[in-house]
């Protein structure tokens, strides 16, 4: 029930699959595709891709009739299945999906992108001082960060500086490590996926001083003042995530620390 | 007045709570029981038995329940060395009053963290305001040897204290979320006195760190002289001895280290 309201939230003019597609996606056939060819095809291109980047890997196991792929976060047998590579669980759509060429959904939203939800996250981030709805983050989006990860590293490569490297490393590690804190404060526990998802979107500001990085050069008063502004904006906005949509109101603060150090880190990739 | 009985006996058998969450489920206590069947201080629930249990996040969660109110006022609370115990007018007002039966890990680690930055950066500012060369190069292993000294002071010390004081007999009371909280939070001090270290003057930062050592070690021997003086003689002079001297050696080792 909660993927199909998750998949009217994030695809609202898309049909919503059927119900009986539902159950058939949550519990794959272990062991092996009855239809030949839809399955093998789908092995091929799994073979193609190699080794997929974690939550990445999840669009491409997508059976396309069952409609538009439900995150990671909601099953998360696909992603470690994913990444092993192994295509034994493959979900079995019904024979006439491989065949029915025609009826095949729009690539985006077979791959779960969905840029509507992307630009209304990327608002969400912009304009922090309005509150975001506390269901904008529950899917583990990890599209829109990637590319702005990527948008990153393209805009300091335009100043002269290669620090893709930087950017991963910083990346993951400061997100696993954040995504340790923030499960040992809250109560119950949140998956990993939705921290990268949100810190993610939240390096929208880090990208905006990047693009100002190209035409003004940020040593020097105004551009410290300018970093500072950008990791206060950057903290604020991921903050008010954790707090509207994780509940951890009395722990703000406490989130807000290391989260600071983190993009403190990016801007000093940034602005040095 | 049979629970009284209980909590007495339990302090003096010495097995009163166990160090971190012990592998093994727990049970009501009993005066009688073995060293690692007392439930946790806290009254969280206890994560679930296994071997594996220091690597599940979900053992390390009662010591982080936490709100930002709760650690200001710690934090707060462990610069007030001079307070008194609200209830029972004792020295030890930072351990009864206010980390009560909840120690916690977060603000010792991150004002460990704090700490070590502060210190190699104020180290670096120092060695520029005194170098005399036109191409200053900032050294990147002050930061290394600042990790290495504060966190054997705010993680080692208390693991070999707790070690010793098992060994001794003398742990009433005590257990190791207990002295590493206790070490986290007296490293509070060091925070505005290593800031105030890059005033280039040998005066200014060996009284400022001399007065934060002082505010340290009173928080340390405040909170802890009560409980360690209910051993004999010779073995509590034998261990407050010893605090004091990691106290001495860590001011000494931050001034000739750091801001030489």
């Amino acid at each position: 029930m909660g993927e199909q309201v998750l998949q009217n939230v994030m695809f609202s003019d898309s049909a919503a699959p059927s119900p009986a597609m539902a159950p058939q996606f949550r519990n794959p056939n272990p062991g092996g595709s009855s239809d030949g060819w839809y399955s093998q095809q789908q092995q091929q291109q799994q073979q193609q891709y190699g080794q997929p980047q974690g939550a990445y890997s999840a669009p491409q196991q997508n059976s396309g009739p069952n409609g538009p792929n439900v995150p990671s976060s909601y099953n998360p047998n696909f992603v470690s299945q994913g990444l092993s590579g192994s295509m034994s669980s493959t979900p079995v759509t019904s024979s006439a999906a491989g065949e029915d060429f025609d009826n095949e959904p729009p690539l985006l939203e077979e791959l779960g992108i969905n840029i509507e939800h992307i630009a209304l996250k990327t608002k969400a981030i912009m304009t922090p001082l309005q509150a975001p709805d506390s269901h904008l983050y529950d899917d583990t989006d990890m599209a829109g960060p990637l590319c702005f990860a990527l948008l990153l590293g393209v805009t300091l490569m335009l100043t002269g500086k290669l620090h893709f490297g930087y950017i991963y490393g910083f990346g993951v590690f400061g997100c696993l490590a954040l995504s340790g804190v923030v499960n040992l404060m809250h109560p119950t526990g949140v998956d990993t996926w939705r921290c990268f998802s949100i810190l993610g979107y939240s390096l929208v500001p880090v990208n905006i001083l990047a693009v100002i990085a190209i035409v003004i050069s940020l040593k020097g008063f105004f551009g410290l003042l300018l970093g500072c502004v950008t990791i206060g904006w950057s903290t604020f906005a991921s903050v008010r995530v954790f707090d509207k949509c994780l509940n951890m109101r009395d722990q703000r603060w406490l989130v807000a620390y290391p989260i600071a150090l983190l993009y403190s880190c990016f801007v000093m990739i940034t602005v040095f | 007045m049979d629970d009284e009985d209980d909590l007495l006996l339990l302090n003096d058998t010495g097995e009163n709570s166990s160090s971190l969450p012990p592998p093994v489920s727990f049970s009501e206590p009993s005066p009688m029981s073995t060293p690692a069947a007392a439930p946790l201080n806290n009254g969280l629930k206890a994560p679930p038995a296994s071997l594996c249990w220091c690597f599940d996040l979900r053992s390390y969660q009662p010591y982080f329940d936490i709100n930002t109110s709760d650690i200001k006022h710690r934090v707060l609370s462990s610069l007030h060395v001079w307070k008194r115990s609200a209830t029972t007018q004792d020295v030890d007002y930072f351990l009864s009053d206010v980390l009560g039966d909840n120690p916690d890990a977060y603000g010792p680690f991150w004002i460990t963290m704090t700490l070590v930055f502060v210190v190699s950066v104020t180290s670096n500012i120092n060695q520029w305001v005194h170098s005399t060369e036109d191409d200053f190069e900032s050294d990147i292993d002050s930061l290394l040897n600042a990790m290495w000294i504060i966190y054997t002071f705010s993680f080692g010390i208390p693991l070999i204290s707790y070690f010793a004081l098992r060994c001794l007999g003398a742990i009433q009371g005590i257990n190791f979320m207990i002295l590493f909280s206790l070490y986290g939070y007296s490293l509070t001090m060091y925070i505005p006195a290593a800031l105030l270290c890059v005033v280039p003057s040998q005066a200014v930062h060996w009284l400022s760190l001399l007065v934060a050592s002082l505010f340290s070690g009173a928080l340390i021997f405040r909170n802890l002289v009560g409980r360690v003086m209910q051993s004999e003689e010779t073995k509590s002079r034998a261990i407050l001895g010893w605090f004091a001297g990691c106290q001495i050696i860590m001011f000494l080792c931050l001034k000739l280290v750091f801001y030489a």
